[in-house]
């Protein structure tokens, strides 16, 4: 799309929900001084400490001692559920998890064990899935002959004992304990007399996939006799935490395979099995799911815009933005030369006609890779992220700033206040000058000063993330803007931020930090800052790699142990 | 006062056959009662629920405009003058009372989901949830026996979250304890199903042994989880608990299970926006409060910080100036006096329409049955908002806008506008409700106090 001179409307209207005062800041706003007093703004899951901040004290960390910081019963995820299941009993399953409660996220992260309780409407659901995806298997000869392996009509009670074992194994993601075995036979017994000789496997199916040993990641481990207070997580366990990582799903029988050759009992095992698995390229799906929640993508679907006040506003452009970025990051995950903090100041996309036409750039065909126009950089002036942090059609600087804050500084603001003074808004009321009145009041500028300025750098992008030099009265926009709190913090436009940025040791910190909660489904807590800063140290040593991350990662003691819970 | 006179045996048998209710009333009105409270609150238990709206309600116009008071009356008292707001309910006057004076008293860094997780908690979250139960799920968890221990309907999908609070803190209830959502059903079809198909329709072999192997398979379950308890520690078991707890639930519904004698409504596979959606969802809630399916629950309309589903002329949700109509950025806006006018019609316009789907609940409650003992003579409903005025998102002092709609089996006298000489921590309005509903319980959210009605 050609650089337009105007705006066809006023670009900027400032959500006065989103106008924050000093809680968390450095102060108190309206009358209510105890304005903070109950709640913890950084609560972490039930029962752990005070989460990681940014004047956290000293740890003392031991190279190869590191604690493994709080675990917890974690359950699988819708997502982890319908992918484990469709493991288990073969592609072409009902999507049962569609009807599930849906997951409600925390700290950015649907898989945090904070935001993934269990409920009587979960357990509800879960029978309904098992009876259903039972009834499926059983009904689908092909599919049965997969999953149970011999016709119970024919191999009586050898068949089921087999079945069970098997399958077991699968589902409980271990060898199943002889005591289990035993229980799964005398409940598949029960329905002996049935007609229908499939009735018992079809009560096992059910049964284990409502049993807590599935829907839940169980770990146990062994004490570590050097160690008290930590237990080393079992091979099994270790191949579900690498198969919920890299395959979005329960250990297949390569892992399991794996975890009973004894593989998974070392770091350098788990750090080799990683690697082969990552070599293989299983692990690109799975990983879609962090960073889509890593960079919110996941919230342009939910995107309402009118076409009128957006010209180009299409369903066509929607789902191109979101392709673009998709590409874009992948492009440098799994490119093992590339250094995955060049995707703040990358020259390149990857664009189809459409958002070709939208950049103004030409392209070769569907999906190439073409430089961008001048006017912009890297993953920030994407379409699809400039279109999230905006809102009900108008561009904030406030939501940008705060995007790159939270996603990319992981320094988020506190939420609003209680009370919110009021504020100008309306016609013949500029962006600058709402801009201006954040920063005059010393109550508002205290947590104002890191996100409007900050935002203002891409103050000439729109709601959809159209370019414009000019505003609506035909002034040029300034795209000026100020990264409170670094060194040398003014700038000028999305160019130089993306410089800045991309020499800032928190952007890679806060990679890991976010790479750490999607692994561990929590928050980082203070005894994680030795893990953290391993990981830092290991991130800038490879020239961030992703994929030595992700080894870095699953080699390290956070994820081979757990903390001991009382008995 | 005279005693209850219909055989014990009579009316137990009413209640064991699954309660069509309007036969129990015949038999009752039958006789011209006037009976004894306590005695009816034991045989036929208080129906309690949470009914909840968002983003408050527009309480005051300014001063000396007309339409003044359009929430809370100018008058105190049975005499006073209805309100705007209250309007669509006026109907059912005689039924509820508006309490005036009412706080939640609690402060959290983000007023809405402060106002909306201590609306039935009674304290502020944090931001991973609750600190503790809704007064719906101590309820249910005392006193719940029927086939759905409690019900939880809502309308609005899951959001993405707005800040660090968890999105739970908004778009959830219904509490079974700290950081413990039990989540709301929002799909109508798959709520009909839920309520209507899920009972054993027949007795025959088929179902009968279906019924019998869902309990050996909710054995077994109960089984792993007792195994997995000895293996595991602590902070694990918390969760293997609150599993082994729901497999329970699950189990005496399965044993419970029967045929559903009152008839389900029919069910609409229409594209609806979103009032109409909230009116279904309302409506199927109050057919499984009918069919006694469920006697306990909360029903929530939307959360605080959401548009309230768009344009939607028939229900009067009209664009202003241009801009599809919004309930949360509304009520914002208001701060422009160039805007005030049509932004405060518009959320004006918001809380009727949500009084309008509470209006249509109270209709389909009330359905069939008439007289002195009709359904809402054995109801409590706990209504209200997560903040006062939406704009103003302090949960320390903002009045909310409160009614106790029902007589909770005699107990509550309504028709009143009873406006408190200070303010009323919600908390003690919460211990006072259980107590109505029949709870046997000293203290709630740490409130040992209740409230004089």
């Amino acid at each position: 799309m050609p650089v337009r001179t105007a705006a066809p409307r006023p670009a900027y209207r400032v959500a006065i929900s989103l106008v924050l005062g000093l809680v968390g800041c450095n102060g108190t706003i309206g009358t209510s001084s105890d304005a903070v007093g109950g709640a913890t703004p950084n609560g972490g899951p039930p029962g752990s400490g005070s989460a990681v901040n940014g004047a956290a004290g000293p740890v003392s960390c031991t190279a190869g001692q590191l604690d493994p910081g709080p675990t917890f019963l974690r359950r699988l995820t819708n997502q982890e559920y319908q992918a484990t299941a469709v493991m288990l009993l073969g592609d072409g399953i009902d999507d049962v998890s569609a009807d599930f409660p849906p997951d409600l996220s925390a700290k950015g992260f649907s898989n945090n064990s904070e935001s993934i309780p269990i409920s009587s409407l979960h357990v509800e659901r879960y029978q309904e899935a098992a009876e259903a995806l039972a009834l499926q298997v059983v009904s689908d000869p092909v599919r049965r002959a997969k999953v149970v392996g011999c016709e119970p009509a024919v191999g009586g009670a050898t068949c089921l004992t087999s079945f069970i074992t098997a399958f077991g194994q699968r589902a409980f993601r271990r060898p199943l304990r002889s005591e289990e075995t035993q229980a799964f036979l005398s409940l598949a017994q029960q329905a002996s007399a049935d007609p229908d000789p499939l009735a018992g496997a079809r009560l096992v199916i059910e049964a284990a996939l409502q049993s807590p040993s599935f829907l839940f990641r169980v770990e146990e481990g062994t004490t570590d006799p050097a160690r008290p207070d930590r237990v080393k997580l079992s091979g099994f366990e270790l191949a579900t935490r690498l198969g919920m990582l890299l395959l979005g799903h329960g250990p297949d029988d390569a892992l399991l395979t794996a975890a009973s050759a004894g593989k998974l009992d070392t770091s350098d095992g788990i750090a080799a099995q990683a690697e082969s698995m990552l070599a293989s390229g299983v692990a690109s799906t799975a990983m879609r799911s962090f960073y889509s929640q890593w960079l919110h993508l996941q919230q342009l679907d939910g995107v309402q815009r009118d076409a009128t006040a957006n010209p180009g506003w299409t369903e066509d452009l929607r789902a191109a933005m979101k392709e673009e970025t998709t590409r874009f990051v992948e492009d440098f995950l799994w490119n093992k030369d590339a250094d995955v903090l060049d995707m703040l100041s990358a020259k390149q996309t990857f664009v189809s006609p459409t958002l070709a036409k939208f950049y103004g750039v030409t392209t070769a065909g569907e999906w190439s890779k073409v430089a961008l126009p001048a006017t912009r950089i890297g993953l920030l002036t994407q379409a699809s992220i400039l279109t999230i942090t905006s809102k009900n059609e108008a561009a904030t600087l406030i939501q940008r700033g705060k995007y790159v804050r939270d996603a990319i500084l992981c320094d988020p603001p506190p939420p609003p206040p209680p009370n919110i003074p009021p504020l100008m808004t309306g016609t013949g009321v500029s962006a600058q000058d709402q801009l201006n009145a954040h920063l005059k009041d010393p109550v508002c500028a205290s947590c104002h000063k890191n996100l409007d300025p900050l935002g203002k750098g891409f103050a000439r992008f729109d709601a959809i993330g159209a370019y414009h030099e000019t505003d609506a009265t035909g002034a040029p926009i300034s795209q000026a803007g100020v990264l409170a709190g670094f060194d040398s913090p003014n700038f000028d436009g999305p160019i130089e931020l993306a410089s800045r940025l991309r020499q800032a040791p928190e952007v890679p910190a806060c990679m890991v930090k976010q790479l750490f909660r999607y692994t561990f489904g929590r928050s980082e807590v203070e005894v994680d800052q030795c893990t953290l800063d391993a990981l830092d140290k290991s991130f800038d040593g490879s020239k961030h790699s992703f994929e030595k991350l992700l080894v870095a990662v699953v080699g390290s003691d956070a994820f081979r142990y757990r903390s001991r819970t009382d008995p | 006062m005279k005693t209850f006179r219909l055989p014990r045996r009579t009316l137990l048998a009413g209640l064991g056959a699954g309660l069509a209710l309007p036969a129990l009333d015949a038999m009752l009105t039958d006789r011209g009662l006037v009976y004894d409270a306590h005695a009816q609150a034991q045989a036929q238990p208080v129906r309690f629920l949470t009914f909840f709206i968002p983003n408050g309600v527009p309480l005051h116009y300014p001063q000396g405009k007309t339409d003044e008071y359009r929430w809370f009356p100018r008058e105190e008292g049975d005499k006073y003058t209805m309100t705007m707001c209250l309007q669509p309910i006026a109907d059912y006057r005689a039924r509820f009372n508006v309490l005036n004076g009412i706080v939640l008293g609690q402060s959290c860094a983000d007023g809405h989901a402060g106002g909306t997780t201590g609306f039935a908690t009674g304290l502020p979250p944090t931001t991973s949830g609750a600190q503790g139960p809704s007064i719906d799920q101590v309820a249910a968890e005392q006193l719940g026996k029927t086939t759905f221990k409690s019900l939880g309907v809502g309308v609005k999908a899951i959001d993405t979250p707005f800040n660090d609070f968890n999105i739970s803190t908004f778009d959830e209830l219904s509490w079974a304890g700290k950081e413990q959502p039990a989540p709301l059903r929002r799909d109508p079809a798959k709520l009909f199903t839920d309520l209507f198909s899920g009972s054993l329709p027949d007795t025959s072999g088929e179902a009968e042994r279906r019924k019998k192997y869902r309990l050996s398979v909710l054995d077994f379950v109960s089984g792993d989880a007792n195994r997995l308890k000895q293996r595991l520690g602590k902070s694990d078991n918390i969760r293997l608990d609150a599993h082994l707890a729901a497999i329970r639930d699950l189990e005496s519904r399965v044993m419970g299970a029967q045929a559903v004698t009152c008839a389900a409504p029919m069910k609409s596979g229409a594209a609806m926006g979103y009032v109409d959606k909230a009116k279904l969802q309302a409506e199927l809630f109050a057919m499984a409060l009918k069919c006694d399916l469920t006697r306990y629950g909360a029903y929530m309309y939307g959360h605080g910080g959401n548009d309230g589903g768009g344009e939607d002329k028939a229900n009067g949700l009209v664009a202003v100036n241009g801009e599809y109509p919004q309930q949360h950025n509304f009520t914002h806006e208001l701060a422009d006096p160039n805007k005030y006018d049509a932004l405060f019609k518009s959320i004006t316009d918001f809380t009727l329409a949500q009084m309008g789907v509470f209006k249509h609940f109270l209709d389909k409650l009330q359905e069939g049955s008439n007289g002195p003992d009709d359904f809402l003579q054995h109801t409590l409903i706990y209504f209200g908002s997560e903040l006062g005025d939406g704009v103003n998102h302090d949960n320390v002092g903002n009045v909310l806008p409160i009614l106790l709609v029902g007589n909770a089996g005699g107990q509550l006298k309504t028709g009143r506008h009873i406006k408190f000489p200070g303010n009323v921590p919600a908390k003690n309005l919460h211990l006072t409700a259980l107590k109505m509903a029949g709870v046997t319980i000293d203290s709630f959210a740490g409130s040992r106090e209740t409230v004089t009605l």
